[in-house]
């Protein structure tokens, strides 16, 4: 079965990347890009996806504009979030957890870590956990 | 008879020697007393013939000068005289005798000496005549004697038997007779009578026997006198005489008497050797023979001799003595001329000088003290006012004194402390008077009673002083507020640092995420068609990008260390150490390394910058020994050091000795081996140990690897 995927990043390399380490994992994943925080918003609220991999640092938007458009909405209230961003400060996870993220993973530095922790990520989203509908 | 009429005022003058023999006399001597020749040499019984049983010469004994009633002996001159002799004063101890003529006129002589006029006169004679039988029957009593016994008339008296009648029981008539036989006579024996109504009188009794032809004695006459009064005088004079001897036995005066020449006639008290005076001056001594006799006395002897009273000053025999002078009046005529008394003031005067020389050095310091001095009076009227504050104050001291400061014009708090003053508190205020400030003290003085006699009051100008104080306490607060100021600038800054490092850490992360995934996404797609030296190459970019991800964390850690504040507790750093080792481990599993931690390093540090500290340590000798075959690190205590130092040494390739200073300096590569290290690593070591207030120390001697000595401020004693 095959699940849906959004991805709200607006570095391209980045997005670049992640689809790349994505599809190297034995999943079966749609994964949508868009580049800034509205855009974010509309995709999502339009057919909410089965994961929402959300980047905290938007150029001129932010990551938790997202989080809380997607939380006020009940539609989309459900939808789980993990943030992946390379900013790491404590209280920026903090804030993340409080605005309603279900999770947050660190951007790795390196390539082959990359893969690995989008594998565990889909593998614990899209297949463990039991996401209301 | 030569009846010259000399003239009633003239007085004739006969200078006579000490044993009473004409030497000189004058005309009107001539004329009263007789010619040349017949005066010539004669003695003065001779020449005068005294009236009323005087005797000049004997009573001229007891004292000068007598006078007397008299007539020339001279055949041809037939005058009444009025004489005086005197002893006149000089050595040669001469006699002077002054005759006047008292009356010519032949009634006058009739009058006075005809024999009933004689009669009367032995009956109303001022002293007591009588005439008794040798067994005391009363013969005669003249009217006087009558008199004096308080009788009305002589009956009672005639015929009465004195010692039959036990007349006078305490008579003392066994010494009458004693007398009359061994002398002949009775003369001046005193006795106490009882008149008639009972008053005590006191008698002299002159006394004789007259005998007959065969020796017998026929009667006793004789002359009483009522000497009471007399008696009493000389009682008095007696007492006095005693008094002043015990006066001048005991002291402290000496009493002198000089006479109208000056001469010391009386020399008397108790201190005369001390003062090195000669007990034995004789009456009619010299003054200016005493040698301690100056110019100034001699000037005040004369005024006393003048009628003046006087004082002056003598220093004899070392001490210091004050004449007191006193003229005796001269009516009076007696022996003294001037009447002195002589005090020992060497104490007092040196007292004097001491309290002089207290006082002026107590008002020379009082005028060099920079205080303002008073002295007011129980009613605040100022008594004294001095010091050296008054400088400037324009002020006339003289013009204070008697004033009333309340009734001046001042300030009420001056007046509120001066009242307060006047109340008799003693207490110390700080007030303004006309502009400066004054810190014044006021003490009461009181006396055994406890009244108030005076306030002291001692004012000293402490208008710079409260004016520094001022000044220090706006400097302060002027400092500390500038401390202040750059403590926020400080904090400022660092907090702009640590956030510029945030974001920087931030933003670089980004792009190195980028490199090193196209590097793999490159070994990806194209690896199958790189060669091994190309595939290296890409190892080598993903290599570098992990370098700058460290070096990029050191930072952040860095200025984190830099920031916070330090949490101190106990750490024992053998755990931290072992943790930290472990972890190493974990990471690099391959790697075999020796590692020793000693156990119960305990310090007082920042839990969590103990932690960094150990991290960077420990990594940096972790990868400093990579080229060793056994590598070995070793955590424990300096055996050496006398404060608690811990020891992190590896055996790796160590650091060249010159090099030892730089190695703490942020981004220093010192080890000559091409052995990566970020270093900054310890850097960050170094602000953490200098902010825990210790200090840290690095040796690398030839090929022994490298050796860090951390000393964390206190250590626990574990």
């Amino acid at each position: 079965m095959s699940h849906e995927v959004v991805l709200v990043e607006d570095d391209p390399d980045h997005a670049h990347l992640t689809q790349r380490a994505l599809s190297a994992t034995p999943h079966d994943v749609e994964l949508d890009h868009v580049q800034d925080a509205a855009s974010g918003i509309d995709r999502i609220r339009s057919s909410p996806p089965d994961l929402v991999l959300l980047d905290l640092d938007l150029g001129p938007s932010s990551g938790f504009e997202v989080l809380e458009a997607l939380r006020e909405d009940p539609q989309t209230a459900c939808v789980p979030v993990v943030v992946l961003s390379t900013s790491t400060g404590n209280n920026r996870r903090r804030r993340c957890y409080l605005e309603g993220a279900n999770s947050f993973v660190p951007r790795p530095l390196e390539y082959d870590e990359l893969q690995d922790r989008l594998d565990l990520i889909v593998r614990y989203w899209l297949s463990l956990d039991a996401a209301p509908e | 008879m030569r009846e010259e009429e000399a003239p009633k005022a003239a007085t004739g003058q006969v200078l006579l020697s000490p044993q009473a023999r004409a030497v000189s006399w004058d005309d009107p001597a001539r004329a009263l007393l007789g010619p040349d020749d017949w005066l010539a040499h004669r003695n003065l019984d001779e020449i005068l013939d005294p009236a009323g049983g005087v005797e000049p010469l004997e009573t001229l004994a007891e004292r000068s000068p007598v006078r007397f009633t008299a007539r020339t002996q001279h055949p041809d001159v037939d005058r009444l005289l009025r004489a005086t002799l005197t002893r006149m004063a000089g050595p040669e101890e001469r006699l002077s005798l002054r005759v006047r003529g008292i009356s010519t006129s032949p009634d006058v002589l009739d009058e006075a000496a005809g024999p009933r006029e004689l009669g009367r006169l032995v009956d109303e004679l001022p002293v007591g005549l009588y005439r008794t039988t040798p067994s005391g029957r009363v013969l005669y009593a003249n009217a006087t004697l009558v008199e004096m016994l308080g009788l009305d008339d002589r009956t009672p008296l005639i015929d009465r038997d004195l010692e039959a009648e036990a007349f006078e029981p305490a008579y003392p008539r066994e010494t009458f007779r004693e007398r009359l036989e061994e002398q002949g006579q009775v003369r001046g024996l005193e006795a106490r009578w009882t008149r008639e109504d009972g008053e005590a009188i006191v008698v002299r009794e002159t006394a004789r026997a007259v005998h007959d032809e065969d020796g017998r004695v026929r009667y006793y006459e004789g002359v009483v006198e009522d000497v009471t009064e007399t008696v009493e005088t000389e009682r008095r004079l007696e007492t006095n005489q005693l008094r002043l001897e015990a006066l001048l036995r005991l002291g402290p005066l000496t009493l002198f008497a000089l006479d109208d020449r000056g001469r010391l006639n009386f020399l008397e008290g108790a201190d005369l050797e001390a003062l090195g005076l000669d007990r034995d001056i004789q009456p009619g001594h010299p003054l200016e023979e005493l040698e301690f006799v100056d110019e100034a006395t001699e000037r005040t002897v004369q005024h006393a001799l003048d009628g003046i009273p006087g004082k002056t000053e003598l220093h004899v025999g070392g001490r210091w003595l004050e004449a007191d002078l006193v003229p005796v009046p001269d009516e009076r005529s007696l022996e003294d001329a001037v009447i002195g008394v002589l005090v020992d003031v060497t104490d007092r005067r040196e007292a004097k000088q001491a309290v002089f020389a207290a006082q002026n050095r107590l008002e020379a310091v009082i005028e060099r003290a920079p205080i303002i001095l008073s002295l007011l009076g129980p009613d605040g009227e100022i008594r004294y006012v001095g010091g050296a504050g008054l400088e400037g104050l324009k002020l006339d001291r003289a013009s204070l004194i008697g004033q009333n400061p309340l009734e001046m014009d001042m300030s009420v708090s001056l007046q509120k402390n001066i009242e307060r003053a006047l109340e008799g508190e003693a207490f110390t205020e700080t007030i303004q008077v006309g502009g400066r400030w004054l810190k014044v003290e006021s003490v009461p003085l009181e006396d055994e009673e406890g009244e108030l006699k005076e306030v002291l009051r001692v004012g000293t100008d402490v208008t710079e002083q409260i004016r520094a104080r001022y000044e220090a306490r706006r400097l302060n607060e002027t400092l500390e507020r500038r401390v202040r100021e750059r403590t926020a600038e400080l904090k400022a800054a660092n907090e702009e640092l640590r956030s510029l490092t945030r974001s920087l850490a931030h933003d670089l992360r980004g792009p190195l995420q980028t490199v090193d995934g196209y590097a793999g996404v490159l070994l990806e797609d194209h690896g199958s068609v790189l060669d091994d030296h190309a595939r290296a190459l890409v190892e080598r970019i993903r290599e570098a990008t992990e370098t700058t991800n460290e070096r990029i964390e050191a930072l952040s850690s860095l200025s984190r260390v830099t920031q916070r504040t330090l949490e101190l507790d106990t750490v024992d750093l053998s755990e931290v150490a072992r943790r930290v080792l472990d972890r190493l481990r974990e990471r690099d599993p391959d790697r075999e390394v020796t590692t020793k931690v000693a156990d119960g390093l305990e310090v007082r540090a920042d839990p969590d910058l103990a932690e960094i500290l150990f991290e960077n340590l420990l990594e940096n000798a972790w990868k400093f020994t990579r080229d060793q075959g056994s590598a070995l690190i070793v955590v424990e205590p300096d055996p050496e050091a006398s404060e608690p130092v811990i020891r992190v040494r590896d055996n790796g390739t160590g650091f060249p000795p010159d090099r030892a200073d730089q190695l703490f300096e942020p981004f220093e590569r010192v080890s000559r081996a091409s052995v990566e290290g970020t270093g900054i690593g310890l850097a960050t070591v170094r602000r953490i140990v200098d902010r825990h207030g210790g200090w840290i120390e690095a040796e690398s001697p030839e090929d022994e690897g490298a050796t860090f000595r951390v000393q964390l401020g206190e250590a626990v004693d574990g």
